[in-house]
């Protein structure tokens, strides 16, 4: 194999790790942002039932 | 059902690349001109392909959404621009690596590569300006309107290495002229419809977390409401 052939080699080595190194980040950013979506939405979700339990509990107002 | 339904796009997507990989790297033969290099093409192309057939989704869903007002549209749109800009990332950074090894340099400022940059930075525009505007009925409309324009660039890309009147560097069109040699195209066929598979999966992905954004912003407002 000459000289030449190798650098081929590298080059093509690079290239297809290139695309792998985008598309695997790509899904990891998809990932992270999902886990950080639902976090928030627990997190939101609960303080919506501690107000309105919280406004359940508080007595009527006399008129 | 929307879970099954990435696992098994996703998965099949997966295993035809791969399978994919077998037969470029160790099935199908080397090009006589440019030896081993010649084998990126079957990621480069396909990746321009499905890019271009993803910002077709997010054009559709624009217009959609510009004339009906559903925020599911603009959602898809949102989507797929994502994805699609991925692959255009995909496909530059592979012709880059291409071009160093053909061309000796790693950039060369003709009109197909430049444009294909212009269309890679307009649907970056897209992305980096949805999250400064906070009216969704505006952002969905500017987003829209932005989605359409950059794809009057996707044309010029095409058709830059066809005009006889422009300068370029890039190989010549071999798909449609038949310079294609007959035992490469099922690897380059799979390779698209891996891609597209993949993207496909990741776009669903995708749009499912705009749906959860927008039900995240409606649980704010009902806080807000309580408080």
């Amino acid at each position: 194999m000459s000289a030449v052939d190798i650098i081929n080699l590298h080059f093509l080595f690079f290239g297809y790790s290139a695309a792998w190194i985008i598309m695997i980040g790509f899904v990891l950013l998809l990932v992270q942002r999902g886990r950080r979506i639902d976090r928030e939405m627990s997190r939101l979700k609960s303080l919506v039932e501690d107000k309105e339990k919280e406004m359940q509990k508080r007595p009527a107002p006399r008129l | 059902m929307r879970e099954k339904t990435v696992y098994t796009l996703g998965i099949l997507g997966t295993i035809l690349l791969l399978w994919n990989f077998y037969r470029i790297f160790l099935v199908i033969p080397i090009d006589a001109l440019q030896g081993d290099i010649f084998r990126i093409i079957f990621i480069h192309v396909p990746a321009a392909l499905t890019a271009y057939t993803f910002y077709g989704v997010a054009v559709f869903a624009s217009i959609a959404f510009l004339v009906k007002k559903d925020f599911a549209w603009d959602s898809m749109a949102i989507s797929a621009v994502e994805v699609g800009t991925m692959f255009t990332l995909v496909n530059i950074a592979t012709g880059s690596i291409w071009g160093r090894v053909e061309w000796g340099i790693w950039w060369a400022w003709d009109a197909r590569m430049t444009s294909q940059l212009m269309c890679f930075l307009l649907y970056l525009g897209y992305l980096l300006m949805r999250p400064a505007i906070a009216e969704p009925q505006q952002r969905g409309v500017m987003s829209a309107v932005l989605a359409i324009f950059a794809a009057a660039d996707i044309p010029i890309v095409i058709m830059a290495i066809r005009l006889h009147n422009v300068r370029t560097q890039h190989p010549g069109p071999v798909l449609e002229t038949g310079g294609l040699a007959p035992v490469y195209w099922p690897p380059f066929l799979i390779g698209i419809l891996s891609f597209l598979l993949l993207g496909s999966a990741m776009m669903l992905v995708r749009l499912h977390q705009e749906s959860s954004r927008r039900e995240l912003d409606s649980l704010r407002r009902e806080l807000h409401a309580i408080q």
